[in-house]
């Protein structure tokens, strides 16, 4: 039986027609003044205000009812026990214990991951204190200032969010080295790179799970030429100038790869949950190895509080549930993430990944087609530049959005010149004030103003409110709180998964289109193969009729 | 005249030396600890010196302690307060980054004396300093109610390691900062035994003054950082950057001085001297570009020895064994303050390098330094270093290696291999000897 069918579900249906439907978010408020004590969640440093969304403590009971009758419980044991909850690719998904204590003992398939972990992590430290000692040194025997991170999706969005988002809590040993990243196949962030580059003092990472993704192999082989013009020794060139990491060890070897450049983790670790394994290089680089501990550190907090806190007051379980809500019953088909603070500047990427990769999904674990909607569309911006973007169709466009406000309320504590330190923690102050503003803005329309003062005013100056938030409120940015973020998100795209009952550790659907752009390259490079639509066909001839001026003297 | 020298460093014993020398009765302050008040570690040192026992190498020096203390015109104490009662003339010589240190000793002497007080300043401070301090002493006395006459010059100190006991008592200039008579005639008079053959007597605002040793220490650095960039190029070229030097000095506008490449300068007075100048001038002034630039290339340059063992080699150095002849910053002193020997050995033991280091004088200073660490092996001599080892490098240029027993140093060693920072040898005559010598901007590879 679908979950759409089952008592839980019918239940929250029902709930919705007769007391929710015609409800605003103004009246919700209006009639009960406590509605922020009941429904929000302040655990450590954190706090989940999920009081903006159009419910009632009896669609909190229906939606816990729900995760109880979908077996949430079992799940998260299943989910941390290291059961192969990744059906379709028979694996464990346990990201969970790539940020357990040292002292954890973890075994999956009769492996003892915890200490292979460990094992791994001390591995990165020496590789992160050589170069930070600036005796890892390049062919000519100069010590490395540019390290650049070559991998794309989960192996790129997750090193690169943090890194932008932890650039304050740079490690002293780190001042001087330039960390950047190269993603997309055309090599056009990688050309530009290497225009300020020098092949004494470059560093490649090549991050790929498999080591076989063609985005990342061909920025790293177009690397690798730009190395030969000054290196002639494959081997010098290999060993001094590239990292890799990945969980093909094998193919790392065939690659050329001595065992000191080999970086692993396992394929137990999904490439958008492996910012946690030794793909989050860049980050220890950054902040050193401490650093990159605390995150580990916030993330495991989190996980704790998950597996502990009962579902009333656990923050992922709330955040997962108002998606639910959202999507499957208020009709909502947009999720907004919208940080307020430009460090998070990359968060709304990664999360897309997290969530739209997870649970983009059509078919339940059974493979049968779901008969209700998964994951939203997700996407997202700071947020007090979004309010001058697309802020506009969430005031007053036709589309019903979710929203989840997220800002830090402390900073710039130190290192700044006093007079400017000042007029940046004002900037702080009128970014949160921003922030408060805006989702009581889109909760209450035009009541969030006097009665007077909306007199008189034409239709276009009409703000019809009723858009549900979420807000999550840290005390400060730092590597524990962003990993106490991230750990959140993923353990509600989890328990979404749960509810929706499908594998969120699978994508399946990226595949399809690797696997016909190989069919299409060929047909490219030989200007031979037809293809039987037109449309394809069409575009082909018009890129063969350029390419073949060229190739002509 | 009555003198007081606070600070029992390089500077602060040579200038209390030879005013001693010169009949003038010197108290020497040990109190380059901070909490001087109560300092052990001074006290220590005070008494060491009474016995003329001095914590560094300085040729001579010893000898001119030993015979003014003798003359009953030098004495040593770590007490403060005596200082203050029996100088006239208050020498400040402590280390340049020692600022706080020396404002709270003013401090205390503007309070315990309310005479004429002239305060002579010899330390590296920031420019500004002399006025700064200065005005410090005023308030301070006239918070109590006395009316200052206070005298704050600047004497920037231009002695050399190794040769510093002539570079006091016959220089080539005096460098003098004075912002008032009263303190200038004082000094002049003081200064008047070692300024007889003409006036050597340059004098300006004490600003000035402060300035202008900042603007010698970046322009002698900027020339040997300019000429190791030569030499880096030199061996690109495969050009003689001995022949190319002698060309580049024999034009006046430039000369001889501080053109000699080598393997990166080194040295607290000298590098010290250039980071405050960047870091710590006055307020609202810019960072100089050009001597950060200097600076970092000499960092780049105190490792070329390493870059060009890790390019003979194929970057493969584990398990390799090399000699060290010299650590000292350079000949004639103890001293490894900022040497480049520091950083080459490190670069080498992160390689996974056995190093045997021989030095004349430092080896204490290495031990202090490194403790018992695995990876050094100190040599009593310059050919127990080299026995068994796979290559030589050459970083200071003590007299007993321009001349060894080259056919004694191909026997010790396991292969005829020398990486030569000072440029001592002549690359065609080691060719001949069967070495393959690498020098800096020459080597017996381009013969």
């Amino acid at each position: 039986m679908s979950v759409s069918h089952s008592p839980a579900w019918l239940q929250l249906e029902n709930h919705y027609l007769a007391e929710i439907k015609r409800t605003s978010l103004h009246q919700l408020f209006q009639q009960d003044d406590r509605r922020f004590e009941r429904f929000s969640l302040q655990k450590g440093d954190y706090l989940l205000d999920f009081s903006k969304h159009r419910m009632t403590c009896q669609t909190l009971q229906h939606l816990l009812s729900l995760v109880e009758q979908q077996g949430l419980e079992q799940w998260i044991s299943k989910l941390f026990s290291g059961d192969h909850i990744n059906s379709s690719e028979n694996r464990a998904a346990l990201h969970t214990a790539l940020r357990a204590p040292a002292d954890r003992v973890t075994v999956v398939d009769n492996q003892l991951i915890s200490q292979e972990i460990q094992e791994n992590l001390d591995h990165m430290e020496r590789v992160v204190k050589r170069i930070h000692t600036g005796q890892w040194r390049g062919y000519s025997g100069k010590a490395i200032t540019d390290v650049v991170n070559i991998g794309v999706g989960g192996s790129d969005l997750g090193p690169l969010m943090a890194c932008h988002a932890l650039e304050e809590f740079r490690l002293e040993e780190a001042k001087n080295l330039r960390l950047h990243f190269v993603s997309s196949i055309d090599g056009s962030q990688l050309a530009e790179k290497l225009k300020h580059l020098s092949q004494e003092t470059t560093l490649f990472i090549l991050s790929s799970k498999s080591f076989t993704t063609i985005d990342t192999l061909s920025n790293a082989e177009a690397a690798k030429r730009w190395l030969a013009e000054k290196i002639s020794s494959e081997r010098i060139l290999l060993n001094q100038h590239f990292i890799g990491c990945s969980a093909n060890a094998d193919k790392m070897t065939e690659m050329g790869f001595c065992k000191d450049n080999q970086l692993l983790f396992w394929d137990w670790v999904g490439g958008r949950y492996s910012l946690w394994s030794v793909i989050g290089l860049p980050i220890a680089l950054l902040l050193g190895m401490g650093g990159f501990r605390q995150l580990l550190a916030g993330g495991h907090w989190m996980d704790n509080h998950f597996r502990d806190e009962p579902f009333d007051q656990n923050i992922p379980v709330m955040m997962a549930l108002m998606g639910i809500w959202s999507s499957n019953f208020l009709g909502v088909k947009g999720h907004a993430v919208l940080p307020y603070d430009g460090r998070l500047k990359f968060l709304p990427n990664y999360l897309s990944q997290l969530e739209m990769e997870s649970n983009g999904k059509s078919v339940n674990r059974n493979g049968q087609q779901v008969d209700y909607e998964t994951c939203p569309i997700l996407w997202g911006e700071v947020g007090s530049n979004a309010q001058h973007a697309f802020y506009q169709l969430l005031h007053q466009g036709t589309q019903p959005v979710s929203c989840d406000f997220i800002a830090p309320v402390i900073r710039y504590q130190q290192d700044q010149a006093e007079g400017t330190q000042g007029q940046l923690q004002a900037q702080q102050q009128l970014t949160l004030a921003n922030c408060l503003a805006q989702s009581r803005a889109l909760m209450l329309g035009d009541h969030a103003i006097a009665d007077q003062e909306r007199e008189g005013r034409s239709n276009d100056q009409h703000y019809e409110g009723n858009q549900c938030s979420s807000t999550f409120l840290m005390k400060e940015l730092t590597p524990f709180s962003l990993g106490s973020l991230i750990a959140a998100y993923e353990h509600k795209v989890f328990v979404q998964s749960v509810v929706w009952e499908i594998n969120p550790f699978d994508q399946w659907g990226v595949e399809l289109g690797k696997q016909i752009a190989k069919e299409t390259y060929n047909a490219i490079v030989s200007g031979q193969n037809r293809f039987d639509d037109s449309s394809t066909q069409g575009l082909l001839e018009f890129v063969r009729s350029y390419s073949s001026d060229r190739s002509e003297p | 005249m009555k003198v007081s020298v606070y600070g029992s460093g390089l500077t602060g014993l040579v200038t209390a030396c030879a005013l001693a020398d010169v009949g003038n009765d010197v108290a020497v302050i040990c109190c380059d600890n901070s909490n001087f008040d109560k300092n052990s570690d001074d006290k220590n040192t005070a008494e060491k010196l009474q016995n003329a026992v001095i914590g560094f190498e300085e040729p001579g020096l010893n000898q001119k302690l030993t015979n003014q203390l003798a003359s009953g015109r030098l004495h040593i104490t770590a007490d403060v307060k005596k200082g203050f009662h029996h100088g006239q003339v208050h020498f400040i010589a402590l280390s340049s980054d020692q600022l706080d240190h020396a404002k709270v000793l003013l401090s205390q002497l503007a309070k315990e004396i309310s005479s004429t007080i002239t305060v002579v300043n010899q330390s590296t401070f920031p420019v500004g300093s002399a006025t700064r301090l200065k005005a410090l002493m005023c308030e301070l006395q006239e918070q109590r109610g006395v009316i200052p006459d206070i005298h704050v010059l600047a004497l920037p100190s231009l002695l050399q390691e190794g040769a510093a006991i002539a570079n006091f008592v016959r220089p080539q200039r005096i460098l003098v900062g004075a912002d008032d008579d009263w303190g200038l005639r004082l000094l002049t008079d003081l200064l008047r035994p070692f300024n007889r053959n003409h006036d050597q007597l340059i004098v300006m605002s004490t600003k000035a003054a402060e300035f202008t040793k900042y603007a010698i220490n970046g322009m002698l650095a900027t020339k040997l950082s300019f000429m190791n960039e030569m030499a880096n190029l030199a061996d690109q070229l495969e050009v003689d950057i001995e022949q190319v030097r002698q060309g580049v000095g024999s034009d006046p506008r430039i000369g001889y001085d501080y053109i000699y490449p080598g393997c990166g300068f080194g040295g607290l007075s000298f590098s010290e001297d250039l980071i405050s100048l960047a870091r710590t001038v006055e307020d609202k002034v810019e960072d100089s570009f050009l001597l950060k630039t200097v600076l970092d290339t000499n960092e780049q340059q105190k490792e070329v020895l390493f870059r060009k063992l890790w390019r003979y080699w194929d970057t493969e150095l584990k398990g390799k064994t090399i000699a060290l002849w010299g650590g000292a910053f350079k000949p004639n002193t103890d001293s490894i303050d900022n040497a480049p020997s520091l950083l080459l050995m490190e670069a080498l033991w992160a390689q996974g390098v056995h190093i045997r280091l021989y030095d004349p004088k430092a080896l204490p200073k290495f031990q202090e330094y490194f403790g018992d660490r695995k990876g050094l092996t100190l040599c009593a001599s310059a050919y127990e270093a080299v026995d068994g080892v796979d290559a030589l490098m050459i970083v200071t240029e003590w007299k007993e290696f321009w001349s060894p027993d080259f056919d004694l140093l191909g026997k010790l060693m396991n292969e005829r291999l020398i990486f030569d920072g000072r440029n001592l040898f002549d690359p065609s005559y080691m060719k001949q000897l069967g070495f393959r010598y690498f020098g800096i901007g020459r080597s017996s590879e381009f013969v």
